[in-house]
């Protein structure tokens, strides 16, 4: 993947060619089958779509494209991006596609809407993910599949009792998706699991590290830090109350009880618990891009510009969930800026131990001379800068939408610190991890 | 090209053509194609013309041996074939007259029915009244899949019963329950649901429509219909056992008896005429209830009920014709696509739900996420029952709830090409309102307020831009009551009215235009209605007899199960201001302020005239702590000398149409038309009286003014007879020119 070449080199980014980040929503994160849990991801995704498109006071007409991510796409809404459109209160003429990259599938939107508009073809697009832990695709066995289409072809009844005569009870059970890595075999815990292992991540790190998580994310929905981000679903459907703020957040928390969970994914010699790892969440989040030039010209004020990205990707059995540090180090060089001068950093918590490994990856010479073929280490990521409004494992990881969020509280919270610089970053299943680089609009 | 055009097309170069005026037909290869095309009209009625070519090239393609088979289409876009000509109605002297007419039709079209040649119907738009029951007699019907194709027996909306046997036809296609529901309410039913109902055979696209059509009548021709076996289901039972038994029918007709009963009070014969006629059906077979179809048919045509439904259905054909403008003056209404509903009150939601359900992106905004989410669910409901009763499907319920979005502060509403403020009628809160959306919304902007009573003057007193702001009066339930009251205050624009008055009209509202002034019509003219039935309370009338007079004289509700309805707090509130405003003519009684010390509110807290909650039974019962509250005595015997039921309701009636007259007069009402359109549709005014206006036209003003002017004289001023009925009596002037 490359960017652009040089409209987006440091020190020769014209301005008038940047790529604004104009806002950002999200609705609230939701623990699977609880609040959020009777709506479809379709209806999550145009519901913050058509929030998002209302707040902006932009003529809708000036949208042309929609670009979304969806990590479980349901095979009744193939396209989400375009469906959304629908429900969105956009002009059917606003093209769409959806992009899966599963946890940074809105970081992919994102930057996919950005290159389009960097191409000319278009001056404002709208970008987002989402995904229902609560409305996933429940299939049915290979077996039974097979049974069904043969059955469907049958000329005969006979032919059609036939088809079903081979199968047993088991094959009768549906089957819900598997977060197994195809090429694997594991689960993502289990990759976890493998990699706290293998860089001798503690268990007591790990839950220092949720607890933290928790009390940030507390501290800011009590100082109204999420009020511009976070819309409200006024009427869930099945819930008698608006749903306003994230359901996962555990005020209780505390490194006590933390450390009373039994590990989940290797229950003898794990450190991986229910407490920090993400929860299975219901959400969807959006972000309004446009160019520069359009930003001006609608006397719009961006909150952000998209600095530079980038993606990269790994053998899944050397740390499956390592792709931060291997695509950060290359949206810095693209950026020109060293993680020093980051104001702020954002990384997805899909598990404290990913979060700690990489962490340790970053500050490790050794790491980026064997992986990463660099003499320099990528550098030491200050806690004081680090997710300082708690991350995935306190607000929920609806996996598509987390990018996105990353995205927006890092450009809320770089204009309210008057910093200049900001890193998102997420792993991926795969292998795969994606950055992206925001500069604060001045 | 559409099925029509390629008609159209087709009929310039025919092989033999016979062309009438209004009918055409071609015929090709054998198959006739009968067109109805009115080059008078924009649309096919059954004018005493039309109807008579339409008899003649019926019979003529019967009896043209060289036809082997018939497709019956119209060559409007508009549709296929709307009723009977409602002008052409209106002529009819005498019952006999009628019957025959009525007679002469049905049998043009049981000769179809029985006709060797199969006919098929071609439905594009819309086939109601005897379009439908054209239809009906045919062999086959294709129907179009356009949204605009429905069908439907609206004749009952006229105090008429369909006349060329459509009832019994849809009885025999689709058994007599779903006659007596098309029957007795009228409405109109898409396509795809004619067809799951048997009353529609095949649903095609329009681009092949005439071409399936004609094909259908070919393949007919070579091989006649088999006569439709019905398959043995519970729904197949279940007719047979309403239709073939008598046990069923009188089950299925005592049901309809109650039904109707509860909403006509015994005004309106046209419902009980379709029962009759279908019972009938049931236990005698068709042409004895062709026989007496016809007989009530004639009845009904020259009967007052009817007069006064088709003058109301003209006085609405006229009012959506008007834009609302001043003579000379023109506007051009801008387009609503987005608009901001403030308040998510009973109103507000109702004004989103009408909206979003047509089209409009509607931001909702609240103080705060609860009222918001009750709003919200309020149209969810709407939305869910406007579903269930066919007239959306499922995704138009899904989309219309995407049009929405909420707010609790005044955030994305710089798009809006509108906005209906619908908060508390309170002037500080309603100036508050106003400040703010000029802050943030589009000078193009309108500001619509939905008051029922504060002046729009007083409203946009401190308005930077007050020519864009107006009056748009819903009543509740928007989502039920037809009616939009658009006030044109003193700077008001026509572009802003114009405006209003269309997205009125979107919102499947008839809308009437009034000058500005305090409670402008509808709720000026309410206000002594309902102050008098307080006044009788007063002097010791028991509330239920007060509101059974009213409702025997034609009124939906009593006004004191009104008063229950629209908040006593509320019609204090107004009756404030339009007693400031009016002076003693509209000041309220005393009562009233008594109620609201003993915390009467209405239904709403459930204390009112009526028990309401857990204590509260099907049958409304009065709460009799409410003549303590009145400081009456509930056990004294009632009044020494109970007025008289006719007393009861000539006070009360006469209050509001003396009070409609003043309107008139004043200017507040541009036309007679809009007064006796916003008391039916609004106030409940009886539609068989026709309104205000025509009430005086029928019974005469001197007849009017004498009653007026006898009451004067026992009650007061209150009762001092509009200057402009006096006039009327004198020179014996009406209302209506027609």
């Amino acid at each position: 993947m490359t960017t652009p070449a040089r409209r987006w080199n440091a020190g020769s980014a014209e301005r008038g060619d940047r790529i604004a980040l104009v806002a950002g929503l999200r609705t609230p994160f939701a623990r699977q089958g609880t609040a959020l849990g009777q709506l479809t991801a379709l209806e999550l995704g145009q519901m913050v779509v058509r929030e998002l498109v209302a707040r902006s006071d932009i003529d809708p007409r000036e949208v042309s494209l929609l670009v979304y991510g969806q990590a479980v796409p349901s095979p009744r809404v193939p396209n989400v991006a375009r469906e959304i459109v629908f429900g969105a209160n956009l002009p059917d003429s606003v093209e769409a596609f959806t992009v899966v990259r599963a946890c940074a599938s809105s970081l992919q939107a994102t930057t996919s809407a950005a290159e389009a508009l960097l191409t000319g073809a278009h001056d404002v697009a709208v970008v987002g993910g989402v995904d229902s832990a609560s409305d996933v695709p429940i299939t049915v066995s290979r077996a039974l599949g097979t049974a069904l289409v043969d059955a469907s072809r049958a000329r005969n009844v006979a032919d059609k009792v036939r088809s079903f005569a081979h199968l047993s009870a088991k094959d009768l059970l549906p089957v819900p998706p598997a977060l197994r890595e195809p090429s694997t075999g594991l689960t993502m815990g289990e990759h976890a699991e493998r990699m706290a292992k293998d860089m001798g991540i503690s268990r007591r790190a790990q839950d220092e590290l949720a607890q933290r998580s928790h009390v940030r994310a507390a501290a800011a929905w009590d100082r109204g830090v999420f009020d511009q981000e976070v819309m409200h679903v006024v009427a869930p459907p099945g819930e008698g109350r608006p749903f306003v703020q994230d359901n996962v957040l555990r005020r209780s928390t505390t490194l006590e009880s933390l450390a009373k969970l039994d590990p989940v994914f290797d229950r003898e010699h794990g450190t991986i618990t229910a407490g920090n790892a993400t929860a299975l969440t219901d959400g969807a989040s959006a972000i309004l891009l446009m160019t520069e030039a359009k930003a001006k010209a609608l006397g719009v004020k961006p909150l952000a510009y998209l600095r530079s990205w980038a993606y990269a990707a790994l053998r899944p059995e050397d740390g499956l969930l390592m792709g931060p540090a291997y695509a950060t180090p290359l949206a810095l060089d693209r950026a020109g800026v060293t993680l020093a001068e980051m104001d702020l950093v954002e990384m997805h918590e899909a598990f404290a131990a990913q979060v700690l490994c990489n962490m340790q990856a970053f500050a490790s010479r050794r790491f980026a001379e064997e992986k990463l073929g660099r003499s320099e280490r990528i550098g030491e990521i200050d806690e004081s800068r680090f997710n300082v409004h708690g991350g995935s494992l306190a607000l929920g990881h609806p996996f598509a939408a987390t990018g996105a969020r990353l995205l927006t509280t890092l450009a809320h919270e770089l204009r309210r610190r008057g910093g200049s610089l900001g890193l998102a970053t997420a792993c991926a299943a795969g292998g795969l991890g994606g950055s992206v680089v925001l500069e604060v609009a001045s | 090209m559409t099925a029509v055009s390629s008609v159209v097309e087709e009929a310039r170069q025919p092989a033999t053509a016979r062309a009438r005026a209004r009918v055409r037909t071609e015929t090709k290869d054998g198959i006739a194609v009968v067109l109805l095309d009115d080059a008078a009209a924009t649309q096919n009625t059954i004018t005493p013309e039309l109807g008579e070519e339409l008899i003649a090239s019926l019979d003529a393609v019967i009896a043209d041996a060289s036809v082997r088979a018939v497709v019956v289409a119209s060559a409007k876009p508009a549709g296929f074939l709307a009723g009977a000509n409602v002008e052409s109605l209106r002529g009819i002297r005498f019952a006999e007259d009628a019957s025959a007419k009525a007679k002469r039709l049905a049998a043009s079209f049981q000769r179809v029915a029985r006709s060797e040649k199969p006919f098929v119907a071609l439905v594009h738009g819309p086939a109601l009244g005897g379009g439908f029951e054209l239809a009906l007699a045919c062999t086959h019907i294709v129907a179009t899949d356009d949204p605009r194709t429905v069908v439907g027996l609206p004749e009952v909306r006229l105090g008429l019963i369909p006349a060329a046997n459509g009832l019994l036809r849809v009885a025999e296609r689709a058994g007599i329950a779903v006659a007596l529901d098309l029957g007795l309410s009228g409405r109109s039913i898409a396509a795809a649901r004619a067809r799951s109902l048997g009353l529609v055979d095949e649903i095609v696209a329009p681009s092949i429509a005439l071409e399936a059509a004609r094909r259908v009548a070919k393949k007919l021709a070579e091989k006649p219909k088999r006569r439709f076996l019905p398959r043995v289901s519970p729904s197949f039972v279940q007719r047979f056992f309403l239709d073939q038994t008598r046990m069923g029918r009188t089950l299925l007709a005592r049901r309809a008896r109650a039904r109707m009963e509860g909403r006509t009070h015994g005004h309106y014969p046209a419902p009980e005429a379709i029962l009759e006629v279908l019972e009938r059906f049931g236990a005698r077979g068709f042409s004895a209830a062709a026989e007496l179809e016809a007989k009530r048919f004639g009845e009904l045509v020259v009967g007052e009920t009817a007069h006064r439904l088709v003058e109301l259905f003209q006085a609405h054909t006229s009012a959506k014709k008007d834009t609302g403008l001043d003579n000379g003056e023109t506007a051009a209404a801008a387009r609503v696509e987005r608009m901001v509903v403030v308040g998510a009150g009973l109103i507000g939601a109702g004004i989103t739900a009408v909206s979003a359900e047509r089209g409009v992106v509607v931001r909702l905004k609240e103080r705060d996420d609860d009222a918001l989410g009750r709003g919200i669910r309020y149209v969810q409901d709407h939305l869910h029952t406007r579903a269930r009763g066919g007239h959306l499907t499922r995704l138009e319920r899904a989309r219309a709830l995407t049009r929405i979005t909420t707010a609790t502060a005044f955030t994305g509403m710089r798009t809006a090409d509108l906005v209906v403020e619908a908060v508390y009628e309170d002037l500080t809160l309603k100036h508050a309102v106003v400040r703010d959306l000029e802050a943030i919304v589009r000078e193009e902007c309108v500001i619509a307020s939905s008051t029922a009573s504060l002046p729009i003057a007083r409203i946009a007193e401190s308005a930077r831009h007050p020519e864009r702001i107006l009056g748009m009066h819903y009543f509740a339930p928007v989502t039920k009551v037809p009616l939009v009251e658009v006030v044109r205050g003193p700077a008001t624009s026509a572009r802003a009215l114009a405006t209003a008055v269309a997205l009125g009209r979107r919102q499947g509202k008839t809308v009437i235009v009034v000058k500005d002034g305090a409670g402008f019509y509808t709720t000026r003219t309410l206000a002594p209605f309902l102050h008098e039935a307080l006044r009788l309370v007063e002097e010791g009338v028991p509330v239920d007899v007060v509101d059974e007079a009213l409702v025997e004289w034609g009124f939906p509700l009593g006004p004191l199960h009104l008063f229950d309805e629209l908040g006593i707090d509320l019609a204090g509130h107004v009756a404030g201001l339009l007693q400031t405003a009016f002076g003693d003519r509209l000041r309220a009684p005393k009562a009233l302020s008594a109620l609201r010390l003993d915390d009467r509110k209405g239904r709403k807290n459930g204390r009112g005239f009526y028990l309401y909650g857990r204590g509260a039974r099907a049958e409304k019962r009065v709460d009799d702590t409410v003549y303590t509250a009145l400081g009456i005595d509930p056990q004294r015997p009632r009044a020494s000398a109970p007025p008289r039921r006719e007393e009861i309701q000539a006070r009360c009636a006469l209050a509001l149409v003396n009070e409609a007259l003043r309107c008139l007069d004043e200017g507040v009402l541009r036309t007679a038309r809009d007064g006796d359109l916003g008391a039916v549709l609004g106030l409940g005014f009886p539609a068989f009286r026709g309104g205000p206006f025509r009430y005086v036209d029928v019974l005469g003003a001197a007849e009017v003014l004498k009653r007026t002017r006898a009451l004067e004289q026992r009650l007061g001023d209150r009762f001092t007879p509009a200057p402009l009925l006096v006039e009327a009596a004198r020179r014996g002037r009406r209302f209506w020119s027609t």
